[in-house]
């Protein structure tokens, strides 16, 4: 039925200084879903970025394995990484800013900036192409960031807390916004976030990590209709509640024996 | 409301252009009574026009040096060396400045001979780089660089690492390696710096051409203020320093036009 996308096998990772290594990540694995929406949430420092740094490739784990399934396309294009801030350059337009991958990877042509208006269009940007950033509001710079990442069309997207620049209730309307549009998009999606309730109101599954080093903590299949998934119409309905103290328990545990 | 609204806007306007013609005209004033002081003093007797000129001495000086002296040949000299000796610090600073940014390793290396080579005074190598290259233009212009190459070095290295790293993650995310970073964000990024950099250069490179004219050349405006003060020729001393400063300030306006334009184009705040 579904297909696993990716599969990490016993990836472990560890910085290093002068001073010490540090164990950032010890033996994770898991496998996602085509078209499977995956939140991880863990304490503060926890490693969560570097393994989405890991997964997309710009940093090389020092043991374990990777593998996507489908290798039809190299692992950097089928992969796309959006960043907490949406970076966009100042001296471009929006239009500019959003085929920036596009050029990077020599991939313009009449269909790719085709996909890209088009992009623009259905995320109310097309009245802005031409404008650039600094007129735009914070909201509308993240729905630029992704079109900039869903420009390559990649099979998964790697969200980095998207949401955390933007001001809480910018960030209620901009996360259910983007999230139903890449749900019907139909892409695989790994979200980093620290937010309880946006991952109980967004994703299927929901992986906790524990403190450094790093290991899966706790795993937890999230059942919501689509009715639900809403960012806030999801709090109205008792399962959030029994998620929700899953989660505040699983994270509460790992904090006490930090202290 | 609507009417208010307008006379506020018109009264904005009025006093925003009555500030600008202000400023303008005390600036001239100033000038004009500088001028005045002085072409009363020298010609009263309160200072020694012999070594301080005059205004009326000056202009009559530059007319004389410019029908008979080759007034035009030493100043398009000065020019040429000075816009030579600019253009290539320009370009060796960049390309050493894209070196060092592009090679953590490089840079760690070269970084102590930077600095004392900057903190050296160049005027110093002036007299080797005489018995090294000999006279001609070459050792002018390369005296023009000498003083403005490593601190134009270390301007632009310093402009180049300033950029955001989590922007040049990005560029990583959208499969960018670093020669992609440095096209597309390390450069557009640092273009205002580069402007600022190159108005520094610009008179770095004058001071430099001067100081060689002074020491090595048979022409361009160091030489004749060289050579007016060997034979007490103050007014022509004077006359080539304005001469200078004119050229001092047309360089000035040149970059600040580019400057002007690379803002609008960028949609940077003026």
């Amino acid at each position: 039925m579904s297909k696993n996308i990716l599969s990490l096998h016993n990836i472990s990772y560890s910085y290093h200084t002068i001073q010490g290594e540090t164990k950032a990540l010890k033996d994770i694995s898991f496998d996602l879903q085509q078209g499977e929406f995956l939140a991880i949430v863990g304490p503060s420092g926890c490693g969560k970025t570097t393994l989405l740094s890991i997964i997309a490739g710009l940093l090389t784990p020092q043991s374990g394995t990777i593998v996507l399934p489908h290798n039809s396309k190299d692992m950097r294009s089928s992969i796309g990484y959006m960043l907490q801030r949406d970076h966009l350059f100042s001296w471009r337009t929006i239009y500019q800013n959003a085929i920036l991958g596009l050029e990077i990877q020599n991939k313009l042509s009449d269909r790719t900036k085709a996909y890209v208006e088009h992009l623009l269009e259905e995320y109310e940007l097309a009245d802005f192409s031409d404008k650039y950033p600094d007129q735009l509001s914070g909201g509308m710079k993240q729905r630029v960031a992704l079109i900039r990442t869903l420009a390559l069309n990649p099979d998964i997207l790697l969200l980095d807390e998207p949401f955390s620049a933007l001001d809480y209730q910018t960030r209620l309307n901009v996360s259910d916004d983007i999230c139903k549009r890449i749900r019907k998009a139909g892409k695989t999606v790994i979200l980093i976030t620290h937010d309880l309730s946006e991952a109980i109101s967004l994703s299927d599954r929901i992986l906790v990590l524990s403190k450094r080093p790093s290991t899966i903590k706790y795993e937890l299949n999230i059942e919501l209709d689509n009715e639900h998934r809403h960012p806030v119409r999801s709090r109205t309905i008792p399962e959030f509640g029994k998620y929700f103290n899953i989660l505040w328990e699983e994270l509460q545990n790992e904090s006490d024996s930090i202290n | 409301m609507n009417q208010t609204v307008l006379t506020n806007q018109e009264l904005f306007v009025k006093s925003h252009k009555r500030h600008h013609f202000l400023v303008g005209f005390y600036r001239i004033m100033l000038f004009v009574a500088f001028l005045t002081l002085w072409e009363y003093s020298s010609v009263t007797g309160l200072i020694d026009s012999f070594f301080f000129s005059s205004p009326s001495g000056i202009i009559s000086c530059i007319y004389r040096l410019a029908t008979q002296e080759e007034l035009f040949f030493h100043i398009s000299t000065t020019l040429f060396e000075t816009t030579v000796s600019f253009l290539l610090v320009m370009f060796v600073s960049l390309l050493t400045a894209t070196l060092l940014w592009y090679s953590d390793y490089f840079s760690e290396i070269l970084e102590p001979y930077l600095v004392i080579l900057n903190s050296l005074p160049k005027s110093a190598l002036a007299p080797l780089l005489i018995v090294w290259l000999g006279t001609g233009t070459k050792t002018i212009i390369i005296a023009g660089i000498s003083v403005a190459i490593f601190g134009s070095i270390i301007s632009v290295y310093t402009g180049f690492k300033q950029t955001d790293k989590d922007k040049i993650m990005l560029i990583e995310t959208l499969g960018g390696n670093r020669i992609d970073a440095f096209v597309k964000l390390i450069l557009p990024s640092a273009l205002p710096q580069l402007i600022s950099i190159a108005k520094i250069n610009i008179g770095l490179s004058l001071v430099g051409v001067i100081i060689g004219e002074f020491l090595a050349a048979r022409r361009g405006l160091g030489y004749l203020i060289i050579y007016g003060s060997q034979v007490f020729k103050l007014d022509m001393v004077i006359s080539s320093i304005l001469i200078l400063c004119l050229i001092a300030f047309a360089f000035y306006k040149i970059i600040q036009f580019f400057e002007h334009n690379q803002k609008k184009k960028n949609h940077a705040p003026l």
